[in-house]
């Protein structure tokens, strides 16, 4: 048992120290960019000091906006949490995508298209959620069912061509995006998808039928998609360690010549994979659409998708890592907001950050030559082949 | 010039490569080590060669200690190295070749060429090694191109060099006339370390014979040691070099094989309309020189391959057209020729690897579901059985040696009902006690009355094993053989001559 | 290992507890006026620019802005606003409509106003009520637009102008139903045949680029209109045209006209080719919604930015001033104040 936590602990060290780093570069950046702390370069105590308040005050904005806000506390202990549940609503859609991208890498398969395959999700909930009437429950498991399947097709094809022709998934994720985000700018100006009276490209909003539940009243937005996410995350561990199919994935993944040798069908798992990575960032988009957002509009996958691949890269294409990445993306994206209003510094600054901590995690060595750390945990790299896999 | 090695010692992590080795080569000396795989012997020459750096001892040459902290120094002190593996720009004439890393240009800033050839002449005069400065370098055999290599080495004048399993490519006649081009160096004042496994070159040709053992020089012996002696002390046991083959009843045919004809991705034949047969109970040996189609043709046999023609009949039904996962499960046991790419998945446990071909069948499956206790049960079996050394089976199998990475993928592939093992290079990279497991199971499958069809480029494999020997040149079976031939007729069949051709 | 990592633990720890120690001081008793920026950011030399820059011109009000990378920032942007006790939100764009409305319903005592929308709360049939804490922001820009086309009809020598939008949104088609219709009052009244390519007021149709972001495919758009013989050019959508502008101004075989904001303090190239802009007061309407409030005489009435309240107008000539006849420059001031008078009706 010690063992093991001192293992935990062991290969948090990467993670946690690329973490460290990033948030003393960004805050050196912060700084510098900040001209009240400029003006004072000429004595350096004072330099120093507004320096730390620059930074101080931005970080602690980040943490207010992204975990708990005293300031909010004040109408009541709970309402403090209202930025972690904001955290919680912009990290679940990123969890299913997210998994996506992870499931794929286990497969061998880098699946780009992520974003792509949230679109349909999305495209076949909203259809589904605002075009029919139907009854609590049974309405929100059409509308999710009808994005998943749209959008596991969508990923589906590229595994089949891949699978049939072996065009490099990297190329078919690229352009089916193309065409996803065109598509939904098309049908979003068809008469079907058009709302009345408008004629910029807004769908209607789902049916209240078919919302997911909010999870802590009208006065918050969290709502039971980050159980769906977490539901889905738990499946994608199951269906890896557990089951034949996830077997036969990880043994493509690890290596197709060997499965191949010993009789696993390579383009089956291809497909398959494609399948439910398709499957899952539409799950995606369905709940990001039925839970928060509820019309469907041309940004609505804003850029989840290639998120997705940072998270999941993050996240080590381990289940739960993807959930920690998304969470701790999610909240750099919230905390970001209330960091841009309260003193000014870009919310861009939240994606340098994020850039970052990724750049120090692919880069283990330069982590481990700063910190003269003996030997770090870098082992389970990611099994993403090159160009020619 | 002399080499003398003193107190080596190199640790990874906690494990030690080599321990404190001694070791010293005199001039004109032609010194083998002889090691298993993961011995040491690498290690300790690419220490020689400068590639890595020793945590403790010293490199003497002629007495005066020297430092080598990469190949520059030790090319400039006098070490060459020829490796397993050639440095050798495919496309490029021998001379450039050469040439390359120490380019020369005359007054009009045009490589110099003409210097080379010069230079390559004198080198092939002077050690007798016949090389075209002109020709491509892919187009050469290659026992030429490690003339080419072993010319690079001598060219920048090393005076010690260093052939890293040198005779794994080659075929016997080649072997040969390394072995002789060798005992022309060491008579020009050439010393010589040859590293290799292989007992029958090391006592023809070796002066001094070093046996390595797990990191430590167990012995220093004279050539005139017995095959049987070097083995023991190589392996740290007794070993029992040829398998006690009993002649018993042969079955009928269990596996026909009818004008198959394989093509590449090209469209090229690389197996051409081939025809045999093999009796159960009977082993039939596949031999040639490596690339000339037994490859292509094992892996067709299981339907690896993507263009295939022709018939494989199994047991009188045909195999060939169905799914990989069919022909394995109508009764063929495949050894793949590369246990690294194709036998077993590095990153996987050993229980894991032992179910590559079963996870989805009962007992392993049920359902959806993995039983992962009867994987792990059925693996302790497994691993007991076949001998699999490791601390549990739950460790990666990318953590064993080349052995126990063959012994895990034998023992998968001999858990199910087979009528047919096919064995393609088995002992390829094994150590000494790892063959002699592999031959003693390939025959214990022939006597339990299955075909083996046993592909292998090793003389001494195929004589002690097959009861007929098949030999492929250019993707025909140029014949096939009774297991009684001399190596010598199987030398020329292996270079393309056939015995009816030689006797006409 | 350990001595680098406590450095920096302790350089974090250090900032965080002076930030914490030197926390910003109220402000003074300035309104606080809140933006929620569309997507395109604060620097996109159109709408969300010209907002901030009213916003930040607002005597009466401390501005703040947050921008969102996509529409799913809408709502938290708004909701953060709320948190922070904003008095005033604007939201900029008609796409962030629904969620300001959603927004003033469940805060009653906050003052919202939502520029290009009326900011009404319709069901899915759309019917619509008004809401009474939101004011929208419109615009007739037709109005000046209108002004442009007859100014444009005036101007061409071949006899063609054309027009094209960066997508077919009613904010950007009422330029070009405004424009056309100028350029057709002048052939009712010179009894001229000026033609008007890119937009037909009847059947609604015409070109556009499909986004406010490919400046190629609106530089071949105008290339095309160039070639088949339009003399003046009319983009609509924001920073689309500038590409254009700037190529234009070597060949001159064009003038251009600028929307929103006036072109002539904004591009960076193409100022000798630029005729006028037909300019969008989105500041003015701004600074005038927070005047309200600060006057406490807030109400959610629709506002229409006019030429006669100024809210839209037609840009000066500048560079090209010498080359528009004086006659027509009076026939555009007079058609001017009889829009504003009300007695030319242009529709």
């Amino acid at each position: 048992m010690l063992n093991r936590i001192s293992q935990i602990g062991h290969s948090l060290k990467l993670p946690g120290l690329s973490f460290l780093m990033a948030f003393t570069i960004t805050g050196i950046i912060i700084a510098l960019s900040d001209s009240k702390v400029m003006g004072k370069i000429g004595s350096p105590i004072e330099f120093l000091k507004s320096a730390g308040s620059s930074v101080g005050n931005a970080y602690l904005a980040l943490f207010q906006g992204s975990i708990y806000d005293t300031r909010l506390a004040e109408s009541g202990f709970f309402e403090g949490f209202y930025p972690f549940f904001e955290t919680l609503v912009t990290a679940t859609p990123l969890i299913l995508t997210g998994l996506s991208v992870a499931l794929a890498f286990k497969s061998g398969l880098f699946n780009i298209g992520a974003q792509g395959q949230f679109i349909f999700g999305a495209i076949g909930a909203s259809y589904v959620g605002f075009r029919f009437d139907l009854p609590v429950g049974i309405h929100i498991l059409a509308a999710v069912i009808a994005g998943m399947f749209l959008a596991a097709i969508w990923g589906g094809i590229v595994g089949f061509l891949k699978a049939k022709t072996g065009a490099h998934e990297v190329i078919l994720t690229i352009m089916m995006n193309y065409i996803a985000a065109y598509f939904i700018l098309w049908i979003l100006k068809t008469p079907t998808f058009l709302r009345k009276g408008r004629l910029d490209p807004l769908a209607p909003e789902v049916k209240e039928s078919a919302r997911l539940p909010l999870l802590a009243g009208s006065e918050f937005r969290i709502h039971a998609g980050i159980f769906i996410a977490l539901a889905a995350a738990l499946f994608v561990w199951w269906l890896l360690t557990k089951t034949t199919i996830g077997y036969k994935f990880r043994a493509v993944g690890a290596n197709s010549k060997a499965a191949r040798t010993a009789g696993i069908s390579v383009p089956f798992v291809i497909t398959a994979t494609m399948m439910i990575c398709g499957a899952l960032a539409g799950l995606g988009g369905a709940v990001h659409v039925l839970g928060s957002e509820y019309a469907l509009n041309a940004g609505i996958a804003g850029s989840l998708g290639f998120d997705a691949i940072t998270v999941a890269l993050l996240g080590r294409a381990q289940p739960l890592g993807t959930v920690f990445a998304a969470l701790l993306f999610g909240a750099l994206h919230t905390g970001g907001r209330m960091m841009q209003s309260n003193t000014g510094v870009p919310l861009d600054i939240v994606v340098v950050t994020q850039g970052l901590i990724v750049l120090f995690i692919a880069a283990p060595v330069f982590v481990r030559y700063i910190f003269r750390l003996k030997k770090l945990n870098v082992a389970s790299a990611l099994t993403s082949k090159g160009w020619n896999g | 010039m002399s080499l003398e090695l003193r107190g080596i010692t190199k640790t990874f992590g906690s494990f030690t490569a080599n321990d404190s080795i001694n070791l010293k080569v005199e001039t004109g000396q032609i010194h083998a080590i002889l090691g298993e795989n993961g011995a040491g012997k690498s290690t300790l020459m690419n220490i020689v060669y400068g590639l890595l750096k020793a945590d403790s001892g010293e490199i003497l040459i002629d007495g005066k200690s020297v430092d080598i902290s990469g190949p520059s120094d030790a090319l400039s002190v006098g070490i060459g190295m020829v490796h397993q593996h050639f440095m050798l720009v495919p496309v490029f004439s021998v001379a450039e070749n050469i040439m390359l890393g120490h380019e020369k240009f005359n007054k009009f800033r045009v490589l110099d060429l003409d210097e080379a050839r010069k230079a390559i002449r004198a080198i092939s005069e002077d050690f007798g090694l016949q090389v075209d400065p002109d020709a491509i370098v892919e187009t050469l055999p290659v026992g030429i191109q490690q003339k080419v290599e072993i010319i690079k080495a001598l060219i920048h004048e090393a005076k010690v060099l260093i052939l890293d399993e040198p005779t794994a490519v080659l075929t016997p006649q080649e072997t040969d006339e390394l072995l002789n081009t060798m005992r022309d160096l060491k008579n020009k004042g050439t010393s010589i370390i040859f590293i290799t496994h292989k007992l029958r070159e090391v006592r023809a040709v070796a002066d001094q014979i070093t046996i390595i053992r797990r990191g430590k020089v167990v012995a220093s012996v004279a050539p005139e040691a017995s095959e049987g002696e070097l083995a023991s002390m190589m392996v740290g046991r007794a070993v029992d070099l040829a398998p006690e083959k009993y002649a018993h009843e042969m079955g009928s045919a269990i596996l026909e094989v009818k004008n198959l004809t394989v093509r590449d991705a090209l469209g090229t034949a690389v197996v051409k309309s081939v025809n045999f047969h093999v009796n159960a109970g009977e082993v039939l040996a596949v031999a040639g020189v490596q690339g000339n189609g037994q490859s292509e043709l094992a892996r067709a046999l299981i339907n690896l391959e993507e263009h295939i023609e022709g018939s494989v009949l199994l047991d009188g039904r045909e195999i060939r057209g169905s799914s990989i996962k069919d022909s394995l499960h109508a009764g063929i046991a495949f050894i793949p020729e590369s246990r690294e790419l194709d036998g077993v998945i590095g990153s996987f446990s050993i229980a894991e690897n032992l179910i590559l071909d079963l996870h989805d069948r009962a007992p392993y499956s049920k359902g959806i579901n993995i039983s992962a206790k009867v994987m792990q049960e059925e693996a302790d079996k497994r691993v007991a059985e076949f001998d699999i050394r490791a601390q549990s089976i739950m460790d990666s199998v990318s953590t064993l040696s080349g052995g126990n990475k063959q012994k895990v993928v034998i023992a998968r592939e001999l858990s199910r009902p087979i009528k047919v093992l096919v064995a393609s290079q088995p002992t390829r990279g094994l150590d000494v006690g790892s063959i002699e497991f592999v031959h003693e199971r390939i025959l214990s499958e022939r006597d339990a009355g299955r075909g083996v069809v046993l592909f292998s480029t090793e003389l001494d494999e195929v004589i002690a094993l097959a009861d007929r020997i098949a030999v492929m040149y250019r993707g025909e079976i140029l014949d096939i053989v009774d297991s009684k031939v001399t190596r010598e007729e199987l030398g020329l069949l292996m270079a393309g001559i056939s015995s009816s051709k030689a006797s006409a | 290992m350990k001595k680098s990592f406590k450095l920096i633990a302790v350089a974090a720890s250090l900032t965080l507890i002076t930030g914490v120690a030197v926390a910003p001081s109220a402000q003074a008793k300035k309104i606080k006026l809140c933006l929620a920026l569309d997507t395109g950011g604060v620097d996109d030399r159109s709408f969300n620019q010209g907002a901030w820059e009213g916003a930040q011109a607002s005597k009466v009000a401390t501005a703040e802005y947050l921008a969102a990378a996509t529409p799913a920032d809408f709502a938290p942007n708004i909701k953060a606003f709320v948190d922070k006790k904003c008095q005033l939100i604007i939201g900029v764009g008609f796409a962030i409509s629904s969620a300001i409305v959603k927004s003033a319903l469940a805060n009653p005592k906050i003052s919202y106003a939502v520029v290009d929308d009326a900011g009404a709360d319709c069901d899915e049939n759309f019917n619509c009520k008004p809401v009474k804490n939101v004011k929208g922001l419109t615009f007739q820009t037709d109005e000046a637009a209108f002004l442009a086309g007859y100014l444009s009809a005036g101007m061409t020598k071949t006899g063609k102008v054309a027009t094209y939008g960066g997508a077919p949104y009613p904010t950007v088609t009422i330029f070009m139903d405004g424009y056309v219709r100028g350029v057709d009052y002048y052939n009712k009244l010179k009894g001229t045949n000026v033609s008007v390519l890119g937009w037909d007021t009847k059947t609604k149709t015409g070109s556009f680029v499909g986004n406010f972001i490919d400046q190629n495919a609106a530089l071949t758009l105008s290339k095309g209109f160039e070639q088949q013989g339009a003399d003046i050019i009319l983009p609509v959508g924001g920073n689309l045209g500038s590409a254009y502008a700037a190529a234009n101004e070597k060949t001159k075989k064009a003038l251009t006209i600028w929307v929103d904001s006036d072109g002539y303090d904004l591009l960076p190239a193409g100022k000798s080719t630029l005729l006028t802009t037909v300019v969008k007061e989105i500041g003015a309407s701004i600074k005038s919604v927070a005047k309200d409030v600060a006057a406490k005489k807030f109400n959610g009435s629709l506002y229409v930015g006019t030429l006669k309240n100024r809210g839209v107008s037609l840009a000066p000539y500048h560079d090209l001033s010498p080359r528009v006849p004086g006659k027509l420059k009076l026939e555009v001031r007079k058609i001017r104040d009889q829009i504003k008078a009300g007695t030319l009706k242009i529709n």
